[in-house]
């Protein structure tokens, strides 16, 4: 009763070559970052051919069969010491080191992550701003900061948190199913009164604001733009769908299991969201956590004795079950891009207008190493990436160079992005058009 | 301590020649002075990375206060899930649908409650927000649901003056204070422009926007001037009596609370310390006080325990429920149900247990194995108080193997209240492999964190106590020997040498550091505020001695303390 989902373009409304609707609006680029925890084992991560043709190596062998759709990125490096997960996924997010506010690794970001900037360019008009989901969360994240248990931020204090129940990201995009009682026919609450009563919710919350110090204003503003996103939703009609937009199933999951997590199923699931999301425009940004290394899970079929993130620490010799988890997240990946690439949009597929950018935010685990952050763009960003590539920096240049690249590759004119030894203002040319 | 030994023996002499040979001997002290890693009480708030004044504009409020004001700013806090289900039981009388469909809390330092001076609100939770009102209201206007007991009359039309009135009384309850009469022509006029059908539908419409207005999704703690010309605001009798009601009992503010508050009686101690007495007999108090048990000691670790079949073949989640349950029914015994020394959780032989428990602990179990019955550890056995918690030690572990520095991180950071710094950049964290053919002590293992001079300052911190409790394995069962090996399991805290669980928990029941630990933990997550280096709380933590050092005196030692009252300029 409370759904009301965007208009998702239909087939027919495309132009004979798929690039733009048939009143000449172009087809909207998607954005999206896909992330993992505690990073790879390098040498049977990293291929040893930049160009072309680089061999497939272990760890990146789940990708053979979509290799054209990527590029792999090494070299890259964060640029900034600290603590090393920390600052390494403050970078990546914000192209800013954190703020330590003390206590148990209590970082948090100094700014907002970087994905916002891309969703208020691409996804002004859309009923979500942007999709946050997760395939696995413990949710205490081992008591650290709020830097460590989020992709995106609106700022300091304000994580976007991953979501890890298919069943609410279901919910959240396509309706929730709720029997509430009706005093007549007419449906309780109708959408010109929510407006009415969110109106009203409005204005206290601005008359609030204005009695309030900084940060708390900070707090209310975030409170007004959940708000907003209620009321374009709305206003949004409602769709009858078509051949690419399809509402999945709802599914009967919640969060996975803390002890036993189904990786593989939930992986699909939330796979299976995203696309949907996107092929229908409900949104034009996702971030998807697959693991972080705070709150991530035991997986014992892989033959894990403790957590990823542990055994990158524990683990002897050549970190064989190590290895076997980055073999399996890349396989998890691979799923997502088979999905986004099963999705007819114009004359080719959702992955060809997209761009993600995925990575994890140290180099190898057991060192922790801040340098050979393992980093990939995936898909073309409809037409402004190209595909296919191992480069690979000879001179320890920052990780934001990929970031500026992808803001870059979905239109974004901007001169450039981070500060400090994290300020760039090139993009990594090589792999765009 | 004075270096007067309270417990047992020195043991140094007692070592293995060999081990001290090693590195042991006056190494493995807690509160060694060693760079970065020691730790007084009154001065550990800033932690690792330094302060930052760059980052002040959103800092950990302690930081940021003026002078030595020991307490909060004046600012917002959001609902905590729990708070958020208990206070719409309250004013509605319904229960919140669905358990899984928030988002969860965001603790900050360890607590939710700080988490909520510090974090907004996501999207996802203020569109929940606004399902939630509509379906709440939906329930209780619906024909036949409980409207006319909420209202309290049958309105005849959408201008019935008893409109007016059940909108100023539910207003005063869900937002804490009176509704102005600029609130109450808003309202009304909503009732009066959604009225269709009838007037329930437009009292539905104004319940629902109730439930959706800041006034009440905020618990605001703003304060006003203090009258009699003190440097800070004073929060008003309103918002003191939010901030006591959700403390103690978890919950919004009852009639009788704010009749108190609009009456002026919490301004004075007698009143306020009424009230406090009044709620704290309350049954919701003892559901509430357990919360900062839950998150301070790390009890709700205890639903996630994990552990591999190759190594614990007996292991189950419901093994790991019933550890969860003697936790918490012992923690509640000793905190709410029959108030006793918050420090005697340490040393406390008497617990509960089940079949399987019973089973893990080596003691007589009730005939049923699902049965659970009190029993009391042996006292010459080797296990005793929450260290000796099966649930404890297995939640502070891996999968299949010991965790020395969880569990010793745990002793040093949440019961002395030391700060340990994180782990510098660029080491290499893995623990030297077993050599082939042959097994090593975990202390062994870890000697060699200690003998790298990077790693060397913190572990010799957190390891001790943690080595104490090897007699213990990844699910907290007892052993002689850690594969086939003795296990050293002395150490020293602050001088005071220990063999063992058992003198591990009796030391730190009579550690004054433990003690202060409570008390400063408390005030922080009752004022919602890391304190951190503006904590000096030494009159809290005497009252708190002087009391005997039950929760319920730490709760009156901090409502009655000025800080409750007093709040500093907006942050």
């Amino acid at each position: 009763m409370l759904a009301a989902v965007g208009l998702p373009p239909l087939e027919a409304m495309l132009n004979g070559n798929g690039t733009a609707h048939a009143d000449g609006t172009p087809i909207p680029v998607r954005f999206g970052i896909w992330y993992w925890g505690s990073g790879v084992r390098r040498e049977r991560f990293f291929p040893s051919t930049p160009g072309p043709n680089w061999e497939i190596t272990p760890e990146l062998a789940p990708l053979e069969g979509v290799r054209s759709e990527i590029n792999v990125l090494g070299g890259f490096s964060v640029r900034e010491g600290g603590i090393v997960h920390h600052i390494g996924t403050a970078v990546l997010k914000t192209g800013r080191g954190y703020i330590d506010h003390g206590g148990f690794f209590n970082t948090d970001v100094r700014a907002h992550s970087f994905d916002i900037d891309v969703a208020r360019h691409l996804g002004a008009d859309t009923a979500f701003p942007a999709l946050h989901v997760g395939v696995y969360s413990d949710g205490q994240f081992n008591g650290e900061g709020l830097n460590t248990r989020a992709l995106s931020h609106n700022g300091p204090g304000s994580p976007n948190l991953a979501e890890t129940s298919p069943r609410a990201v279901f919910d959240r995009l396509f309706g929730v199913q709720t029997d509430v009682p009706s005093t007549d026919a007419a449906p309780f609450p109708s959408a010109e009164h929510r407006r009415s009563v969110l109106d009203i919710v409005n204005e206290q919350a601005r008359a609030l604001r204005a009695r309030l110090g900084t940060a708390d204003q900070a707090r209310i503003d975030e409170h007004l733009e959940a708000i907003r996103g209620i009321e374009r939703r709305l206003e949004a009609n409602p769709s009858t769908g078509n051949a690419a937009c399809q509402s999945p199933a709802r599914p009967t999951q919640g969060a996975p299991d803390l002890r036993r997590p189904d990786m593989v199923l939930h992986n699909e699931l939330m796979a299976d969201l995203t696309a949907m999301a996107l092929a229908c425009d409900l949104t034009r940004v996702f971030t998807f956590r697959h693991h972080g290394w705070t709150d991530d899970p035991v997986l014992e079929d892989l033959g894990a004795n403790a957590t990823h993130h542990t055994l990158t620490h524990t683990e002897g010799g050549n970190q064989p079950t190590v290895h076997a988890i980055n073999v399996f997240t890349m396989s998890q990946l691979a799923k997502l891009i088979e999905r986004f690439q099963s999705v007819s949009v114009g004359g080719g597929t959702l992955l060809d207008h997209s761009a993600i950018m995925a990575y994890s935010e140290v180099g190898e685990g057991w060192s922790h190493s801040l340098d050979d952050i393992p980093m990939m763009t995936i898909g073309r960003a409809g037409g402004a990436l190209r595909t296919g590539l191992y480069h690979r920096s000879t001179t320890r240049e920052s990780v934001t160079k990929v970031n500026l690249t992808m803001m870059r590759a979905v239109g974004m004119d901007v001169e450039a992005f981070g500060e400090g030894p994290h300020r760039v203002t090139d993009p990594v040319g090589a792999i765009m058009t | 301590m004075q270096g007067r030994s309270l417990f047992g023996r020195r043991r140094s002499s007692r070592r293995p020649h060999w081990r001290q040979s090693r590195f042991v001997g006056p190494a493995l002290l807690i509160g060694a002075t060693l760079a970065g890693c020691t730790g007084v009480i009154a001065d550990s708030g800033t932690g690792s990375g330094g302060p930052d004044a760059s980052g002040g504009g959103e800092g950990g409020g302690g930081e940021e206060l003026s002078g030595d004001f020991r307490g909060s700013s004046a600012g917002l806090r959001l609902l905590s899930v729990s708070e958020y289900r208990a206070t719409l039981r309250d004013l509605l009388g319904v229960e919140v649908p669905g358990t899984d469909t928030f988002q969860a809390d965001t603790p900050v330092q360890g607590f939710t409650a700080i988490g909520a001076t510090r974090v907004a609100y996501s999207a996802p939770k203020v569109e929940r927000f606004e399902q939630v009102a509509y379906e709440l209201a939906g329930e209780v206007f619906a024909e036949g649901g409980r409207r006319q007991d909420l209202v309290g009359c049958e309105p005849s039309s959408s201008t019935d003056p008893c409109i007016r009135e059940f909108l100023a009384s539910f207003a005063r309850r869900a937002f804490r204070r009176p509704a102005t009469a600029a609130e109450l022509d808003t309202y009304a006029g909503l009732v009066a422009s959604t009225a269709d059908p009838d007037a329930w539908t437009g009292l539905a419409y104004a319940v629902a926007a109730i439930l959706q207005s800041p006034s009440f999704l905020y618990r605001v703690e703003l304060g006003e001037p203090d009258a009699a010309g003190g440097e800070h605001l004073r929060l008003t009798g309103f918002e003191l009596a939010t901030r006591l009601a959700y403390l103690v009992t978890g919950s919004t503010p009852d009639d009788e609370l704010l009749d108190a508050a609009e009456s002026g009686a919490l301004d004075d101690e007698q009143g306020l310390s009424e009230q406090l007495e009044r709620l704290l007999a309350s049954p919701a108090a003892q559901t509430a006080l357990m919360t900062f048990l839950e998150e301070q000691l790390d009890l709700h670790h205890v639903h996630k325990i994990v552990k591999v079949p190759e190594a614990f073949p007996d292991f189950t989640p419901a093994l790991a429920e019933a550890m969860a349950h003697e936790m918490y029914e012992v923690v509640r015994d000793v905190a709410v149900r029959e108030p006793d020394d918050l420090l005697s959780l340490f040393s406390r032989r008497d617990t509960y247990v089940n079949g399987p428990l019973a089973a893990l602990y080596g003691v007589p179990g009730p005939e049923s194995a699902n049965d659970w019955i009190p029993v009391t550890l042996p006292e010459d056995g080797p296990r005793a108080g929450l260290l000796g918690f099966a649930g404890f030690l297995a939640s502070h572990s891996g999968a299949a193997e010991t965790s020395v520095t969880k569990r010793g991180f745990f002793v040093v950071s949440k019961l002395l209240c030391r700060e340990i710094p994180a782990p510098p950049g660029d080491v290499i964290t893995v623990l030297p492999e077993p050599p082939a053919g042959g097994h090593v002590t975990m202390r062994e293992r870890v000697e060699q964190h200690m003998s790298d001079p990077s790693c060397k300052g913190c572990h010799l911190a957190m390891d001790p106590p943690g080595l104490a409790l090897e007699h213990f394995d990844a699910l907290g069962v007892y052993r002689e020997t850690d594969g086939g090996l003795a296990i050293d399991a002395t150490g020293e805290i602050d001088g005071e040498a220990f063999d063992g669980a058992r003198e591990l928990g009796e030391l730190l029941a009579a550690h004054p550091d433990v003690s202060a630990c409570f008390a400063r933990r408390f005030h922080e997550y009752a004022l919602g505020t890391a304190l951190g280096k503006k904590t000096s709380v030494t009159d809290l933590v005497g009252a708190f001695e002087d009391s005997g050092r039950r929760l319920p005196d730490l709760v009156r030692a901090v409502v009655l303390h000025d800080s409750f009252r007093l709040v500093s300029a907006p942050r």
